[in-house]
């Protein structure tokens, strides 16, 4: 069965089984993996996926599943699931709808790649041209991640929507080591080849490590900082779920009550746009049917929305509908961000470098972790180079140190931004984001007391 | 599928596999969610699927699909093997498993009482009872936010490897989750996670107190906005709850002890290891110290009879009075260090490569109260339980921040502290515990690892220990 008539065939069961509303998405995806380590490839990975979602309201009761079983009779027992508990629970306050369609989706350009596709077959040579650029700058050891796939996601909802979207993308990154504590991190992401250079991403790695050699212990204390791409893609996906009216209701979000206020330095702009060519992260239409369009989040410091679905717009009695109410994590239809970008600043790396004079120079965190969401009291822990920066030029690596600060005071400290921008989509970084690096004062810096 | 399997395997082998071994599974999960009093659409999700993954001249090739014929999934074996191929020209240091018995076994965890002979009415009872007894009158704590998340899951699995092994299994999980907020004017707010988890039926919602336990956590919660003072920052004493040791046992030793991690086949996602190969025999911690993990307590989270390669689980001493005795292994790490599998390498679903987990991991009792651990201590904090917390990708400097968290002023808790941080390295945990109670707890947990990542169900837990001379940070 083609995806189409599997589609069909979900939308017609839903439809038929007496549900008011119901949005049926198919997903089909070939993914390409090749994983390696110390130098070599630990394994290659093929996943060949079909899945169906549904979104089904009845009386203004919701419910919504994931299959990725799908033998006909699973297809019937997930709907009788639902329509069992629809059929239990109370009329809720919330009078939730679909969007009303038809509309048009349009198209966005370069977001499928034929070259990809068939890149399955020299993902090993990819990799070793980045595993020997890292060497050649006098690393040890590199290990890292290539992935590539195309996939199609196609939708019919009871309110009229119809879309096919088309897409391919190209992830990688790579982890060079010095030593056991000198390590530097590169990484990229986009829907196309174009721009992808594994040994310029090798060769990056592979110097920052070697240039990270023989950290000394860090000392704790307030710095001005620079927090690369990687720190602050992993802190601003943190903001831009912050930013989902979802976690708001759920009180893990430190934006949930602040549409209108300046929530960070007037030097900041995030926007969450998947219509962007040749971004990794492009959709055309969101589970319920809305057409995807930009969202600025944060301008000039000022939180403009939260992101909604129909079902949190209506509740909370506010926003619009952007297109960003995804089937996710939370297991059910709610909004979230898709491709996030960072306006940039003015100053070059180097420039941004020298505007900080004394300092520390962060290149990647991991394990970012919050003592209370809605305050954004948090610490997360650099994991590669930390240089230090004195009279305007880095000095030396140090290792050992932890920032443990506040989220929103973090972003407020931001005094400026680099004009160059990269791609971040890794382990820690969960939505893809387009962002240069930034200069932020006065962090918290701590360590080990013993 | 057990016949799907075969052919897959058979299929990998024909197609020029050194080694091959067939997965498929199917599961079923359900979440019944409360939102601040309102319940939130049934969350459910179905999956099946079948893997293989081979070994052929020293690399390792994985194919997935969901796509249930013969053609589809013979079609992932040959896949599988084309993939290895293509690798092992660029493998030097071939991969190879050690040797282990062919085991043929099927095991599954019975439900005293089925998910399914309990109504959906039953079910949602549960949680509409628990909002009653945390609203403001029972718990003088004022929760603007509250989830409650009671999940529950099937999952049937048939493992085939081209060595002769066939282990077929079921499991049921039941699960509770929630995350309060308490807010106080004045006071800000203050935040709890928790989860609790068994590989059980339903009667182990029967056994949690559920009532009790999210309203004493609702209650502290209102209590430290009310009363926590500022924590003292001079060198003390410090005794953990057995939340912290838990987290403590699972993030600053059962990941470092990952063999896999120790190879450096995790580092560009989940790190390395401050540990090497040579470093058995050890000492990191005082001849208090002792942590297992086992996958085999009943009941338990990270319950498992044999792993995702086919071997059988039991306890492993990962710390032994301080030493470092053993590492987990997979076959492919125990043949790298010359040893044998001790049955931890998981998979969480039918599209992912076996790797290396944790399962149960915990510190051993010891024979004290936990009024004898607080008697002895002139000045100190008790931290019962934490909210943030993290460790570098080493796992050597970790961080552990207090939730419920009192002074202890001459052997004797007194008032609430707030927030108080632990902030230290691996070894001056382990070398700071003098003393541990008797009382052995355990929490459930999703640990995350792996790319794509695997969220695996695990218990970790242990008693109530003492630290001497400890300097807070924070």
């Amino acid at each position: 069965m083609d995806a189409q008539d599997l589609l069909q065939l979900l939308y017609n069961a839903c439809t038929k089984a007496g549900v008011d509303e119901a949005s049926t998405v198919v997903i089909e995806e070939n993914v390409h993996m090749t994983r390696f380590s110390e130098n070599q490839i630990t394994i290659s990975e093929n996943w060949d996926a079909v899945k169906a979602i549904a979104y089904l309201i009845k009386d203004h009761k919701r419910a919504a599943f994931m299959l990725e079983d799908l033998a006909p009779e699973r297809m019937h027992d997930a709907i009788d699931a639902a329509l069992a508990w629809m059929k239990r629970t109370e009329k809720p306050e919330v009078e939730v709808t679909l969007p009303e369609g038809p509309f048009t989706y349009g198209n966005v350009e370069n977001s499928y790649d034929p070259r990809i596709p068939r890149l399955d077959t020299e993902l090993p040579d990819i990799v070793d041209e980045a595993v020997n650029a890292s060497l050649s700058e006098k690393a040890k050891k590199a290990s890292g991640v290539l992935r590539v796939q195309e996939h199609s996601r196609l939708i019919k909802t009871s309110g009229g929507c119809e879309g096919v979207e088309r897409g391919t993308y190209l992830e990688f990154t790579i982890r060079a080591f010095h030593s056991d504590d000198a390590s530097g991190h590169e990484n990229w992401c986009g829907s196309t080849r174009d721009g992808f250079d594994a040994e310029a991403l090798g060769s990056t790695a592979g110097r920052v490590a070697y240039q990270a050699r023989n950290p000394s212990e860090g000392k704790p204390g307030v710095y001005n900082v620079i927090l690369a791409p990687s720190v602050m893609g992993n802190l601003l996906n943190a903001i831009a779920l912050s930013s989902s009216a979802y976690m708001a209701e759920v009180g893990v979000s430190c934006l949930g009550d602040k549409v209108g206020q300046q929530v960070a330095s007037g030097d900041l702009t995030l926007i969450d746009d998947a219509r962007t060519p040749t971004s990794p992260g492009i959709s055309l239409f969101d589970d319920e049917g809305s057409p995807t369009e930009p969202v600025e989040i944060i301008k000039d410091g000022i939180l403009q929305t939260l992101l909604h679905s129909s079902y949190t717009m209506r509740k909370r009695k506010e926003g619009r509908l952007t297109g960003n109410a995804y089937y996710s994590l939370f297991g059910e239809v709610a909004p979230v961000p898709r491709c996030l970008f960072v306006k940039p600043g003015a100053a070059s790396g180097d420039e941004l470098v020298k505007e900080l004079g004394k300092g520390l120079y962060i290149t990647n965190t991991w394990y970012t972790r919050f003592q209370n969401y809605i305050t954004g009291d948090f610490s997360t822990i650099p994991r590669d180079a930390i240089f230090t920066v004195e009279r305007g030029e880095i000095s030396g690596s140090v290792k050992g140190l932890r920032i443990s600060d506040n989220l929103l005071h973090l972003l407020k400290e931001v005094r400026a931004l680099s004009r160059e921008r990269v791609w971040r989509r890794w382990w820690e970084v969960d939505t893809p984001i387009f962002l240069p690096s930034f200069l932020v004062e006065n962090i918290s810096i701590t360590k080990s007391t013993m | 599928m057990l016949d799907l399997v075969a052919k897959a395997v058979q299929a990998a082998v024909e197609s020029g596999a050194d080694y091959a071994e067939g997965r498929a599974q199917r599961s079923l999960s359900k979440g019944y969610v409360m939102k601040n009093g309102e319940e939130d659409p049934l969350r459910l999700a179905l999956d099946r699927g079948i893997s293989v993954r081979v070994l052929v001249a020293g690399a390792l090739g994985f194919a997935s699909t969901n796509k249930i014929d013969e053609r589809s999934v013979t079609g992932a074996a040959a896949k599988a093997v084309k993939l290895a191929k293509g690798s092992s020209a660029h493998t030097q240091n071939k991969v190879v498993f050690s040797s282990e018995p062919a085991c043929r076994e099927r095991w599954s965890v019975q439900q005293k009482i089925p998910f399914e002979d309990i109504t959906l009415q039953e079910k949602f009872d549960l949680l509409v009872e628990i909002e009653e007894w945390i609203k403001p009158d029972n718990t003088r704590a004022t929760l603007p936010f509250r989830m409650l998340v009671l999940s529950e899951s099937k999952e049937e699995r048939v493992y085939i490897n081209s060595e002769g092994a066939q282990i077929e299994s079921t499991i049921p999980r039941l699960g509770f989750n929630f995350i309060l907020t308490a807010s106080e004017t004045g006071k800000g707010t203050s935040q709890r996670m928790m989860e609790i988890g068994h590989s059980a039926g339903w009667e182990a919602a029967k056994e949690w107190s559920l009532n009790e336990l999210v309203q004493n956590e609702a209650k502290v919660l209102g209590k430290i906005l009310r009363e926590a003072e500022p924590t003292p920052r001079e060198e003390l004493d410090m005794v953990l709850g057995s939340e912290v040791v838990g987290i403590i046992c699972h993030e600053s030793c059962g990941h470092p002890q990952e063999a896999d991690r120790i190879l450096g086949r995790e580092a560009a996602q989940a790190g390395e290891s401050y540990l090497k190969p040579h470093m058995l025999g050890t000492r990191i911690g005082s001849d208090k110290v002792t942590i297992v993990d086992d996958p085999t307590i009943p009941k338990s989270f990270g319950y498992y009879l044999y792993d995702e390669e086919g071997v059988k689980a039991s306890p492993r001493v990962l710390i032994d009075k301080g030493i470092i005795r053993s590492f987990l292994h997979n076959r492919e790490t125990a043949a790298k260090l010359d040893t044998h599998s001790n049955g931890a390498a998981r998979a969480v679903a039918y599209d992912k490569e076996p790797i290396i987990r944790m399962a149960n991991t915990y510190m051993k009792p010891g024979d004290c109260t936990l009024q004898e651990l607080i008697e002895d201590i002139h000045e100190g904090v008790y931290m019962r339980t934490f909210t943030e917390w993290n460790i570098d990708d080493r796992r050597y400097n970790q961080r552990y921040v207090g939730l419920e968290a009192y002074l202890i002023k001459n052997g004797r808790v007194a008032g609430l502290v707030k927030n108080p941080v632990l902030e230290i390295t691996t070894p001056g945990l382990y070398g700071s515990v003098d003393a541990v109670s008797r009382n052995l707890q355990f929490e459930a947990a999703t640990c995350g690892k792996g790319e794509p990542m695997q969220a695996a169900p695990v218990w970790h837990g242990g008693p109530e220990i003492r630290l001497r001379k400890v300097k807070l940070g924070g």
